[in-house]
């Protein structure tokens, strides 16, 4: 073999599986959401899941929600539970 | 939130973190007749009476919802019940499932936390009875 050859296979083959490695390990997670650690600041939007409806005509029914401040309209919670962590 | 620190419109969970979601909350609100909602964000200072009045909000459906109320910056979980859901969700239900959500929460586990509260309170909320309302 000559001088190229050898280079080629004993070192460009290894070069070229760690390089091809690294890019399997590095190329996802990019747009992966932010893990919650408890005590980090939360900075998302609020967001409000209700279940999905049984049918279209029942969804149509169903309010759209305001969050935060809007004319306070009457009391409708009656117990719960309230927690802290 | 520190000031300067802007909120991201994205969502905070992933694809398949919202399936779970999506799935913990049809699901026990059809086994039970009882519409659980989630509210995921900031509670202000008043955290009981922001979770009250969101659940006020829902109108005509809130005598049979339940607000499930999680703000993991401020480390505060809310369960608010209704008119009709209070008698099948006694507090002492909401109490323990809300101790086992938080017990999760402390953990990192969002997502876990709130569908295993989700579980708890549909299996202790039981099938809706056979009377019409």
């Amino acid at each position: 073999m000559s001088i190229v050859e050898t280079l080629l296979v004993y070192v460009g083959i290894p070069a070229a599986i760690y390089a091809a490695i690294a890019v399997l390990v590095f190329a996802r997670g990019g747009a992966k959401p932010t893990r919650y650690r408890p005590g980090k600041p939360w900075a998302h939007e609020p967001v409000w899941y209700l279940p999905r409806p049984v049918s279209v005509a029942r969804h149509a029914a169903v309010p759209e929600l305001t969050a935060g401040a809007s004319a306070a309209p009457a009391r409708t919670a009656r117990g719960g539970a309230s927690g802290t962590w | 939130m520190a000031p300067g620190e802007s909120t991201s419109a994205e969502s905070p969970f992933s694809a398949k973190q919202l399936a779970r979601l999506d799935e913990a909350l049809t699901l026990s609100s059809r086994e039970t007749r009882v519409q659980f909602s989630l509210y995921v964000g900031e509670l202000g200072a008043n955290p009981r009476g922001q979770a009250e009045q969101l659940h006020s909000g829902l109108g005509a459906e809130a005598p049979d919802s339940v607000l499930v109320a999680v703000s993991p910056g401020e480390r505060r979980l809310e369960i608010v019940t209704g008119e009709q859901t209070a008698k099948r969700l006694p507090d002492r239900a909401c109490a323990l499932a809300a101790l086992s959500m938080t017990a999760s929460f402390n953990g990192g586990d969002l997502v876990g936390g709130i569908v295993n509260g989700l579980r708890m309170l549909a299996d202790q909320a039981g099938k809706p009875s056979l009377t019409p309302r």
